[in-house]
């Protein structure tokens, strides 16, 4: 898929968005209220036909570049995955067991195998991130 | 508005406090530590680090980000040179020139060539920020709701229009800005709105975790999909035992007068346009420098002049960003977002206003920026040695200590796991944001001028009153609408139609 094609769809998906915000999204939520004609949904509303205008003109015009690789967008996606199933996971767990359980996770997937270095990543930095939060600053932590 | 002198004196009286002296330092160091560090940058470290500044001072506070931003844009300059990869964007240049003189084995000469640049363009974007700023300030007085509208759809069709390629995904991404500034409570009829039944987001999106997410994590993220197992190549720089080629001398400086005084002039009229940028302004002077050049050939071989043309400019840029932010409270750039994030954050708005109500700090602040340039300078000289070891620190290491950091800031920030949720959320709308063009920084300056935005926007729409023939009582306000149109046509149609 071409530059031009990734941009038409995603003007399209723009356009697609601001139609959802306008028809379904706002108005579910946010209230109308009673006298004047500003209302809540103004300045939603009028972003969202923006949207619509935008993504309408940039299917028809596209332009610019696209940076897209599959690959990339997988291990991101992977790793953004990770990143929120350590937060879901920090509440239980706590700060000390799941951060450098995440930080060692993602050194080793991208390579990391030095144990030096992984130690210092992994346990040391979130060791020594944790006492000067909680011992040094007098902040909590998960 | 001439002010008092009183008032400028405590202000400077503020600025040489131990106090504030010491988080200048702090800020300093750690700007040109981590700008050192290629893919980490002075804006990411700016986001992590405002959370750790809620318990400072306000003039510490900002000192302390300021810092960070000028020794950051120091430090990006090594891996430039050292390793041919900047370690900021506007160094890209310096990369043409520094790379080149340190394989002829003047490492040292380069790096502190781009020193001395960056501070002389420093200085000179600061002096004229002292100068301009408070009598401009009174013309931002005279600016009612109408025209802080008008000013503030001119300023983001010009940013939608700078950054990125494309004027439609620029304007878009402002959209997207505007309208996830809208989540929260409607200010005019106190209603929830876009809240999608959360408690957490009753106050709206908060800014940190959104900046942090967008920002930071993203750009981490990229960096760790990219890095897949390859280990990172020493360093071979030869180096020459000649002391002459380990340092730049008076003559050699004065010899690049006319370049660092046209890189700082540049800086400084391009960081005082919004979006304009830090990478815009170093092209520039390094494309004028080289076409006034009487050796234009030498240009990309190791030729000082490059350095200096390239670093006084994309430095000058730092204090001519915070002319738009101290007198309109407009951001220019992320950086100057997340300054001004710090002045809420202590209860203060930036603006017109800034200079009558809170003097003292702006003098302060100007006090601190002039130290921070005496600072810069002299932590450069002395840790350039020790920073270009930095460089050869592993990626692996440094991504998991900066990702340690955003999780910490956003809950400490924020005081739950809630807000670092949603810096996850926005790491991966930064991402995908990213990929297919749509700039983040118009997102961010949108989202962080939403509230302020359509506060105008129901002031003026009160004011007009349903006749719009009442804005022809506001000449200023309809030029700067007509300005908004023809820089969205200038940038975006004609923009395109040049291939630029």
């Amino acid at each position: 898929m071409n530059d031009r094609t990734v941009n038409r769809l995603s003007g399209l998906a723009m356009a697609l968005l601001g139609i959802m915000l306008i028809v379904a999204i706002i108005p579910d939520q946010t209230e109308r209220v009673d006298g004047g004609w500003i209302q809540p949904q103004t300045l939603p509303n009028t972003v969202a036909w923006l949207l619509v205008g935008l993504g309408l003109v940039h299917t028809a015009w596209p332009s610019g570049n696209i940076d897209l690789d599959p690959g990339a967008l997988a291990r991101v996606g992977f790793y953004i995955a990770l990143a929120g199933l350590a937060v879901y996971l920090m509440q239980w767990l706590g700060f000390l067991v799941v951060m450098p359980a995440l930080t060692l996770l993602i050194m080793v997937f991208i390579g990391e195998r030095r144990p030096f270095w992984l130690l210092a990543g992994g346990g040391v930095i979130p060791l020594a991130v944790w006492g000067i939060v909680t011992q040094l600053l007098g902040r909590s932590l998960p | 508005m001439m002010p008092d002198l009183s008032i400028i004196l405590l202000g400077l009286g503020d600025a040489f406090s131990p106090t504030n002296l010491m988080f200048v330092l702090a800020g300093i160091v750690l700007g040109q530590v981590i700008g050192a560090l290629p893919g980490i940058g002075p804006v990411m470290a700016m986001a992590i680090a405002i959370p750790f500044t809620f318990t400072l001072d306000t003039l510490p506070a900002i000192a302390f980000l300021v810092g960070i931003n000028k020794g950051g844009l120091v430090g990006g300059a090594i891996p430039a040179v050292l390793i041919n990869t900047p370690g900021t964007p506007d160094a890209v240049s310096t990369t043409l020139d520094g790379h080149p003189l340190a394989r002829q084995g003047k490492p040292m000469k380069a790096m502190k060539m781009a020193l001395y640049s960056s501070v002389t363009g420093d200085v000179f974007s600061d002096l004229t920020l002292i100068t301009v700023s408070a009598p401009l300030a009174v013309v931002a007085l005279m600016m009612g709701p109408v025209e802080v509208l008008a000013l503030m759809i001119f300023a983001l069709s010009v940013i939608a229009g700078l950054v990125g390629d494309s004027m439609t995904k620029g304007l878009m991404a402002a959209a997207l800005g505007l309208l996830c500034a809208s989540v929260g409570m409607d200010p005019l009829n106190a209603t929830p709105r876009l809240d999608f039944g959360w408690l957490e987001l009753f106050d709206g999106l908060p800014l940190i975790p959104v900046a942090i997410g967008m920002l930071a994590v993203a750009e981490i993220m990229r960096r760790l999909s990219e890095i897949r197992g390859r280990v990172r190549p020493a360093i071979e720089i030869p180096d020459s035992q000649n002391p002459a080629d380990k340092r730049v001398s008076r003559a050699e400086y004065w010899a690049c007068r006319f370049t660092l005084l046209r890189g700082a002039l540049i800086g400084t009229v391009v960081g005082a346009i919004p979006g304009a940028g830090n990478t815009a302004a170093a092209f520039i002077s390094y494309a004028s420098a080289k076409q006034a050049s009487k050796e234009p050939e030498s240009f990309g071989k190791g030729n000082i002049h490059g350095i200096a043309a390239s670093e006084s400019a994309n430095s000058a840029v730092c204090g001519a960003d915070m002319i738009p932010l101290l007198t309109l409270g407009l951001p220019g750039s992320v950086g100057s977002a997340l300054i001004i994030t710090a002045f809420m954050i202590h209860g203060l708005q930036p603006g017109p206003f800034l200079f009558e109500q809170q003097g003292r700090l702006v003098y302060g602040l100007f006090g601190a920026m002039i130290m921070a340039n005496l600072t810069n300078l002299i932590i450069g000289l002395v840790g350039l040695r020790l920073w270009s070891r930095v460089v050869t620190a592993p990626a692996s290491v440094i991504f998991a200590a900066a990702l340690t950091l955003c999780f910490v800031g956003v809950y400490m920030s924020a005081g739950g796991l809630f807000a670092v949720g949603l810096m996850v959320v926005f790491a991966g709308v930064g991402y995908l944001m990213n990929i297919f063009g749509f700039s983040v920084i118009a997102f961010i300056i949108a989202f962080f001028l939403g509230p302020r935005f359509e506060q105008s926007l129901i002031q003026t729409l009160t004011i007009v009153d349903g006749k719009p023939m009442t804005l022809l009582d506001h000449p200023v306000a309809i030029a700067l609408l007509l300005l908004a149109v023809l820089s969205a046509y200038w940038l975006g149609v004609r923009g395109r139609r040049r291939g630029t």
